[in-house]
């Protein structure tokens, strides 16, 4: 991994204004919304009011749009890969650099909500489930981070973001389609091949969930069911695909423009 | 004496450095879109250890393409390219490779300070030097210490390549792949980076300049290259002296002497092939070659013609470039 790249992304980040406020606001919304629902709900005084870790997703999207794109649009990942630094060793360290820094954001946000608990309910301080949640995020920040790397790397500029809105838009295609599928082979009772089909459609909408939301239930996980590796696995596959076949790709890109 | 990355140990156990191998490009061919546009025509040449050479050629020559296959930003069709006897994208060419493209980008949020820094760490230099290497860097390309902590984007264009030129020069590299890199500059810029490419090339540098001006490459190089339609097309040793064709500028004080333009015409005569213009202070001659023009001088200075001045009108270079486009034109 290159300190150089990592810090060199955090600073880009910090030096635009735009994402700079999207954060801020992205890091206020659920702690106003939360603290807003507290006031106006007294049986949410004694639990722990804390967003899903999904809302982690956000953070990694907001600091990998374009972390990779943009240095291809602008001519300036060509004089960095002419220095004594692999393509790997980049796409790692930009991985890392955007995990890391939404990992960050993610645990703050936690952390801020949980506090907003703990000044209402004291007792609620230590409670455990924020400390799972916590690492939930810094999970899904990593998972994430991959598959918008991989995303950036096979475009220029901010297109990665088009490119999620397309995977999205086919998920929820898919979904709809494919429950139209199973019902009608339902009403023609027709069993064997609806479980099929059914099977079937499960697992590629696992497949887009497993893509779209790295998520691990740790909870589950630390419980010692079995069927919580499953997550495991899928993100640990994600994540080692996406990374490998950013590479490849940057790999066999040329980086001149000489061309034009 | 420089200090180079790469070193061996001779029978004495003393640490000496690897030497260079040179630049060997054989038969390259790089063609984009697909095979339509054929940038690189099996081009070969050969840049020597600690040689300034110099490319040539019209636009779209293919000379920014050879550099960027060079780098390996680009991937040859055909053919091959040994730097140093590695490859040109092998992590030890990086290392020793400095590079300055034509049209430089910059993370316009970063200080030049910052933009150094940022090349010193992915060279893989030491962070004790930093600092010191870098500023002794933005000081050597003459770029004023008010503006290393002002962000790039306050550049002008001449203090952009200028920082671009530092950056090439990080990391102390062995060869110099230059393209353009005068371009943009003011007159004061374009003598610094000149001056500078001299240092270099007594530092013991191999040099590769892509230049559209043709009086840097002539006082900067030992060789050069002409590149036309994407191949070689005629090589120059520019140390090597030849007589061709001269074509002088002459002045006298026309107020110092009684002498006419008529005499100068009648003593000139003998000497030159062509007087394409003359005034009562002023003649444009052309002469054979440079005995023509010791002889010339010789007998303007006999027959007492105050002469304040003579100066050749274009360098060997452009006349080389100007009679290669005229034999095409012939052709």
């Amino acid at each position: 991994m290159n300190r150089a790249v990592c810090i060199t992304t955090w600073r880009e980040f910090k030096a635009n204004k735009v994402r700079v406020i999207l954060l801020t606001l992205l890091f206020l919304g659920p702690i106003v919304m939360f603290t807003l629902q507290r006031c106006g709900s007294p049986e949410g005084l004694n639990r722990d009011l804390l967003s899903h870790p999904l809302m982690a997703s956000f953070f990694t999207l907001l600091w990998a749009s374009g972390v990779i794109g943009r240095e291809v649009q602008n001519g300036t990942i060509a004089l960095v890969l002419a220095r004594p630094i692999t393509i790997a060793n980049y796409v790692i360290s930009k991985w890392f650099a955007v995990g890391f820094a939404a990992s960050l954001c993610a645990l703050e946000a936690v952390f801020c909500e949980h506090i907003i608990s703990a000044v209402n309910c004291p007792s609620l301080l230590w409670a455990p489930e924020v400390l799972a949640n916590g690492f939930e995020r810094v999970i899904l920040c990593f998972g994430t981070a991959a598959f918008l790397v991989l995303l950036s790397s096979l475009v220029s500029g901010l297109k990665d973001l088009a490119l999620l809105a397309g995977f999205g838009f086919v998920f929820v295609l898919y979904n709809a389609f494919a429950h139209t599928v199973y019902a009608m082979a339902v009403s023609t009772a027709h069993i064997l091949d609806s479980n099929f089909a059914l099977q079937c459609g499960r697992m590629i909408e696992n497949l887009f969930v497993a893509i779209l939301f790295p998520y691990v239930p740790l909870s589950v996980f630390l419980s010692g069911n079995l069927f919580a590796y499953g997550p495991v696995i899928s993100l640990l596959t994600l994540i080692t695909c996406c990374l490998s076949f950013s590479i490849w790709v940057l790999t066999h890109r040329e980086f001149s423009y000489a061309a034009d | 004496m420089r200090v180079l990355d790469e070193v061996t140990i001779n029978a004495n156990g003393v640490l000496e450095p690897l030497p260079s191998k040179g630049i060997v490009v054989s038969g390259i061919t790089k063609t984009y879109k697909g095979g339509k546009v054929k940038a690189l025509n099996n081009l070969s040449l050969e840049v020597l250890p600690g040689e300034a050479l110099g490319l040539v050629g019209p636009n779209g020559a293919g000379k920014t393409t050879l550099l960027s296959c060079l780098m390996g930003f680009l991937r040859t069709d055909s053919g091959s390219i040994l730097i140093d006897g590695e490859a040109p994208d092998a992590l030890l060419t990086r290392r020793i490779l400095g590079y300055l493209p034509e049209r430089l980008t910059f993370d316009r949020w970063m200080t030049g300070r910052d933009y150094m820094q940022f090349h010193h760490e992915l060279a893989g230099m030491p962070e004790s030097t930093r600092k010191a290497d870098c500023e002794a860097l933005l000081t050597k390309v003459e770029l004023p210490p008010s503006s290393w902590s002002v962000a790039v984007k306050k550049y002008s264009r001449g203090m952009l390549q200028r920082l671009g030129f530092a950056q090439a020069l990080v990391g102390n590299p062995r060869y110099l792949l230059l393209d353009e890199p005068a371009s943009g500059m003011d007159p004061t810029g374009v003598m610094v980076v000149r001056q500078l490419l001299k240092t270099l090339k007594e530092d013991g540098l191999t040099i590769l300049l892509n230049s559209h001006q043709l009086d840097q490459i002539e006082k900067v190089c030992d060789r050069v290259i002409f590149i036309k339609d994407g191949t070689v097309s005629r090589v120059e040793d520019l140390n090597e002296k030849i007589e061709q064709e001269e074509h002088l500028v002459i002045r006298w004080l026309a107020s110092a002497t009684s002498l006419s333009r008529e005499d100068f015409g009648r003593v000139a005569q003998k000497e030159c092939l062509a007087i394409t213009e003359i005034n009562s202070d002023f003649a444009r001659v052309s002469t054979a070659g440079s005995a023509a023009t010791v002889n010339l001088i010789k007998a303007l200075v006999t027959a007492n013609f105050p002469i304040s001045e003579v100066r050749p009108e274009d360098t060997r270079l452009e006349r080389l470039f100007i009679n290669s486009n005229k034999e095409e034109l012939t052709a």
